[in-house]
């Protein structure tokens, strides 16, 4: 397998000594080129398992393994996008877009090239001499996107990226997002807590309880893409979901979300 | 143009207010000289070129203390501010040198090395370097860890993450301190003068009190505040062009 975790544990310890336990003996196998949406409610770990694939964390027990070999410090192959899009307020679109490109042996021009190939690609060509504050939520995230698909990554993490966008933003984005990682060819692990969007994007959605986070179930995602909304089979998936969250017992309160 | 007009009022308001006292106080005019005697002075200073050999003098001594405290503060305050342990030791002997008056340095200074461009040096530097390298250093600790895993993530190596995120960073809060420092020093620049030098603005003071002339003196201090607030636009400008030299 591609991505390997087994039984990884994490806890941290509070200031009073206490000890608190975030991952509960998760394992996860993930396939190259595999797009996985881990979904569950606040709080339920999937910030913690994403750094801990992506090696900005350490387990405090349990292994992961990516190819093979242990993760143990994040990698310019493998790239998080993070919930607060992470851009360098110094450097402008194209600068940022290029940030990843500098230690590579590329040269000024085929930097600049890639830069603004890429921001095509998020449609946002007219942007490359602004600066992040300049932009608005979604421009931000889509510049985010194009950095860390810029530098061809084996593996993108996102974490809730499109969570502060209004919905029309969001379904487009939704829609590029697919459509680019298809046409790159690499493995997705994407948090989210909207259903809807996991089973929109996903191959598989991993769902995820709190108190101690753990996995749940794990639902394939057997739907042609492009898959619409209304769908039987996207409407039926969702009310195994559902029915995952909510038991029998407080079934209402689904017409709520 | 309005900015234009309020800085001419507020001066116009200062000069009556100066004349108005003058005029009012009855005091002799060789204590407190008019407005316009000063004006006499200073152009009386002006032509025969003592005023611009002490300005020169003095912006040397200047230029020379606030540039080595930028440089050192900044650099010392990178390398303490990205280690955490040689900050813990550091830290201390900064925070308790830091409000002994730079002035109080000066007869030690003179001592050791004798008047001349090296003392005023020595207080423009002290008078700078604490302030600078404190914010540094704290700006740097303070760092977004967010920048530091982007970092990580796009392959930014160890010596490059220093120019490339670090800095840059903490710019803003660096260029803050710069500018207060700037000020700070040009204060400290007339005291130290005033001791440790037989040129320069400070000097000026010294000498015209030595000769009564208090018209020089008052001329000496005119200059003084204009420079002050010439040097202070100009860091403004700086701080904008630098911003964008990161980019
Ligand atoms: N550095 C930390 N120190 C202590 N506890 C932490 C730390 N990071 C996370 N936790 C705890 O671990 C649990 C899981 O956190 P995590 O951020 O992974 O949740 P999440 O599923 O991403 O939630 P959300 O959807 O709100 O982002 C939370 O209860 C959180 O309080
Ligand atoms: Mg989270």
């Amino acid at each position: 397998m591609y991505i390997e975790i087994e039984h990884a544990k994490k806890h941290f310890s509070h200031p009073d000594g206490s000890l608190f336990v975030a991952l509960e003996d998760v394992s996860l196998t993930i396939k190259k080129g595999e797009f996985i949406c881990l979904l569950g409610q606040s709080g339920c770990g999937k910030t913690t398992l994403l750094n801990v694939i992506a090696g900005f964390e350490k387990l405090s027990s349990g292994t992961v393994k990516i190819e093979g070999k242990s993760v143990n410090k994040a990698s310019e192959k493998n790239v998080m996008i993070f919930q607060n899009y992470g851009l360098l307020p110094w450097r402008s679109v194209r600068r940022n877009v290029e940030l990843g490109l500098e230690s590579g042996s590329y040269t000024r021009t085929e930097r600049r090239k890639i830069a603004e190939d890429y921001l095509k690609m998020v449609n946002l060509s007219d942007f490359a001499d602004r600066y992040p504050c300049s932009l608005s939520g979604g421009q931000q995230q889509r510049v985010a996107i194009a950095r860390a698909l810029a530098v061809k990554p084996d593996i993108l993490f996102m974490d809730e990226p499109f969570g502060a966008l209004d919905a029309i933003t969001r379904g487009k984005m939704q829609h590029d997002l697919r459509k680019i990682v298809d046409r790159e060819d690499c493995t997705v692990i994407f948090v989210t807590h909207d259903i809807d969007e996991a089973i929109f994007l996903a191959d598989r959605i991993v769902v995820m309880t709190p108190n101690p986070g753990k996995i749940k179930r794990i639902f394939p995602v057997n739907i042609y893409q492009p898959r619409y909304r209304h769908e039987p089979d996207f409407v039926e998936l969702r009310e195994q979901i559902l029915r995952e969250f909510f038991p029998k017992s407080d079934r209402r309160i689904e017409y709520f979300i | 143009m309005k900015k234009i007009w309020e800085i001419t009022l507020s001066f116009g308001i200062l000069l009556a207010i100066w004349q108005g006292i003058v005029a009012i106080g009855n005091f002799s005019p060789a204590l407190l000289p008019s407005p316009w005697a000063v004006g006499e002075a200073l152009f009386e200073l002006f032509a025969n070129g003592v005023m611009i050999k002490n300005i020169l003098v003095s912006l040397y001594r200047f230029a020379m203390g606030y540039s080595i405290a930028v440089a050192f503060g900044a650099i010392l305050g990178l390398v303490l501010g990205w280690y955490p342990k040689l900050f813990g030791y550091t830290n201390p002997i900064l925070q308790y040198l830091r409000p002994i008056a730079p002035v109080a340095w000066m007869p030690f200074v003179v001592l050791l090395i004798g008047i001349g461009d090296t003392p005023a040096i020595v207080i423009i530097f002290l008078a700078a370097f604490f302030p600078v390298v404190l914010t540094t250093a704290n700006a740097v600790r303070k760092l977004d860890p967010i920048y530091l895993k982007i970092a990580a993530n796009y392959g930014v190596k160890e010596p490059e993450v220093l120019w490339k995120i670090v800095f840059p960073a903490v710019f803003p809060q660096v260029a803050n301190s710069l500018h207060l420092a700037l000020g700070s020093a040009w204060v400290f620049l007339v005291p130290a003068e005033m001791i440790g030098a037989q040129s320069g603005l400070g000097y000026m003071i010294v000498d015209a009190r030595n000769n009564m002339r208090t018209d020089q003196l008052l001329s000496a201090m005119v200059v003084i505040g204009i420079i002050g607030l010439l040097l202070d636009l100009s860091i403004a400008r700086g701080e904008k062009t630098v911003m964008k030299l990161w980019e």
